[in-house]
């Protein structure tokens, strides 16, 4: 892959995909996108609650359903909780891309782009298609298909949920179908700068591997989770999954893994129970402070060119990955602070079939002075150990203003600086983890000091 | 011939003899007609506080259009599980902060005028408080007809309020009975 495409790629995949912020769902209850979003996805106490209850609100769903229904089964006398569709289908519409300037045109990002300053090639990148629902006050659904400008067409989102199925209200639902892995308390996006707020990781891809066969902590992925929130406060997932099965050599479906978290202080998990917002006019305030814990096992298989290059037949590892982490969100009144980090092993991570390392620390801070008006910065610091090779790393340092402009109108500016001492053996350097910095050809070093690699403006609407 | 004075004046001011204005309404755009009060604009005498009720339930204020008079108060329910926060930014303004599930905040109005009450929350929670100088005023039905009762008689502007128009008042002698008076409101 030519660096021009990777450079679009990764900010592409930077700043993409806003799932799970879908008006279908304020159409369904007549409300505005302000109910559960400052600048969307980035969620709010409330929309946080919602979307941990199954995309349900708080009390009894259907109480807030503006929607006409039709019914799929008979009425059952004394039961108002039909199971049926909407009347209208429950989709939305969503457009994003960004426009990206190099300043400098001799940085990484300059060379990546071929020493071109301002590019709009990117300004629409993307189309989702969504659609979000109730079938009943217990059962609902999310999905999502993603066309890229390019021609491609991803399967993000499809599931199922059934909720409360038994115990306290909220304490055990199933969600079945495919989509992210719950591995914080957070929806995936709880980012006012980067399209997730756990950084990606990939390190297979940074050991070399073809991107269609990469395992990603991140990605979405075929399978069953149970989860729940316990006495408001408490809350788990556990789930299991195909990972990136690859059909070159099927394997059992063993990805495996869980989350629980913590809060203190807010609104409530699952939003029931008194206010706790503490400022009317500002609904995104709470003072709280959530922690979380997660693990990850997989199994998965990689594609790898040959080291040699006269072998046209590709090297399929079969990889397994143990991957432990922890997120802390720091919440007061409008200053957020989301950090974490986790420790991601592979044993066959290479085409030669070597093991490899990834610690990957984040942070973001951010303040909401107006939901048209969000400074932030975010780091992201990716430490790659190839058991084959040397240690490199790589600092990525993001300040930005997210705006809502509207309520489903939004623009980001960010700022990319990067440093890196060296890259990975991929073709595509630090592009799996959002970086760029490589070092400029010729150069006895591998030490890239901070660059700008490029100024962005992210925009996305959706109806 | 005093006391006979009296004794009508007294009669004429009594319930039974209180006049009744009723009317139809024409609001074009037809689509308006449902935010729409008739109500007149001044009358003698004091009246007595009172307290209504507005509820949220649904995410929606229940009635979307509640008269009342000077000196009344507004209890604000939230029938809902969701917190909902009751603000105006009209006239002197007011904010009663979050109102979570089950729980009612109330506020007086010392002032006539229309007051648009929200929610910061949900923006599409709307509805009315028209606070008028007296308690002759009446929210226009769906299909147009309005009336105003137990109206003392005597000399009145009867005017209308509605959320996207305007409209002329229309002056009425009450006395005993029914007396009419309509409006044609176009944009």
């Amino acid at each position: 892959m030519c660096r021009t495409a990777v450079l679009a790629a990764l900010i592409a995949t930077a700043l993409s995909a806003p799932a799970q912020a879908i008006p279908s769902f304020g159409r369904k209850y007549g409300t505005s996108c302000t109910t559960c979003h400052t600048v969307y996805p980035k969620l709010t106490p409330f929309g946080e609650a919602y979307r941990r209850n199954s995309f349900r609100f708080p009390g009894v769903d259907s109480d807030y359903v503006k929607q006409e229904k039709i019914p799929l089964v008979p009425k059952v006398p004394g039961d108002d909780d039909t199971y049926g569709i909407s009347a209208i289908p429950t989709l939305a519409l969503g457009f994003n891309g960004q426009t990206v300037l190099h300043p400098d045109k001799n940085s990484s990002g300059g060379r990546a782009d071929n020493g071109a300053v301002f590019l709009t090639r990117d300004m629409v990148a993307e189309a989702h298609l969504w659609g979000g629902g109730s079938f009943s006050d217990v059962i609902t659904y999310f999905g999502e298909v993603t066309f890229a400008s390019g021609g491609t067409i991803a399967l993000e989102h499809a599931q199922v949920f059934a909720s409360d199925l038994f115990g306290p209200k909220h304490a055990v639902n199933l969600r079945v179908g495919r989509g992210f892995s719950t591995l914080t308390s957070f929806g995936p996006h709880s980012s006012y700068l980067a399209d997730q707020i756990l950084p990606s990781s990939g390190v297979t891809a940074l050991g070399g591997a073809t991107g269609g066969t990469t395992w990603n902590v991140f990605d979405h992925f075929n399978g069953f989770e149970v989860n729940g929130v316990i006495a408001g406060r408490a809350d788990y997932s556990i789930g299991i999954n195909a990972g990136n099965n690859s059909t070159l050599k099927t394997q059992n479906s063993e990805n495996f893994y869980g989350h629980v978290g913590y809060k203190i202080g807010g609104m409530s998990l699952d939003g029931e129970g008194d206010s706790k917002v503490r400022d009317a006019m500002r609904p995104w305030e709470e003072r709280a402070f959530t922690i979380d814990g997660f693990a990850y096992r997989s199994v998965n298989s990689a594609t790898f060119a040959d080291p040699d290059p006269t072998v046209v037949v590709p090297v399929i590892q079969l990889d397994s990955a143990t991957t432990v982490g922890g997120h802390v969100r720091a919440q007061y009144d409008s200053l957020e602070l989301n950090t974490g980090i986790y420790w991601e092993t592979h044993n066959h991570a290479a085409a030669d079939g070597s093991g490899a390392k990834l610690l990957a620390p984040y942070g973001e801070l951010s303040y909401v002075v107006h939901p048209w008006f969000v400074p932030a910065v975010r780091a992201e610091y990716s430490v790659f150990s190839p058991d084959n090779g040397p240690r490199v790393h790589n600092l990525r340092l993001m300040p930005g203003i997210a705006s809502a402009v509207r309520p489903n109108i939004k623009l980001v500016l960010t700022v990319d600086l990067e440093s890196a001492n060296g890259q990975p053996a991929a073709p595509d350097g630090w592009h799996t983890v959002g970086g760029i910095a490589s070092p400029p050809p010729g150069s006895t070093s591998n030490l890239v000091g901070l660059e700008l690699e490029y100024v962005q403006i992210f925009g996305a609407f959706a109806f | 011939m005093k006391t006979a004075l009296v004794l009508a004046l007294a009669v004429f001011a009594s319930p039974a003899f209180a006049g009744e204005i009723t009317g139809k309404v024409d609001v074009t755009p037809a689509k308006y007609l449902a935010e729409t009060i008739v109500y007149v604009e001044k009358a003698p005498g004091t009246f007595p506080p009172k307290t209504h009720k507005m509820d949220q339930k649904g995410m929606k204020f229940l009635p979307h259009l509640l008269t009342v008079t000077t000196g009344d108060t507004v209890d604000y329910s939230n029938s809902d599980g969701v917190d909902h926060n009751v603000y105006s930014p009209d006239n002197e303004g007011f904010n009663l902060g979050m109102i979570a599930g089950g729980k009612t905040g109330k506020h007086t109005f010392d002032k006539p005028g229309t007051y648009s009450q929200l929610c910061s929350v949900h923006p599409e929670m709307l509805a009315y408080v028209f606070v008028g100088q007296n308690p002759f005023a009446a929210v226009v039905g769906k299909d147009g007809t309005y009336k105003l009762s137990g109206v003392p008689p005597g000399q009145y502007t009867v005017a209308l309020w509605n959320s996207h128009l305007k409209a002329k008042g229309v002056d009425v002698t009450v006395g005993a009975g029914k007396t009419e008076a309509n409006f044609s409101v176009k944009r």
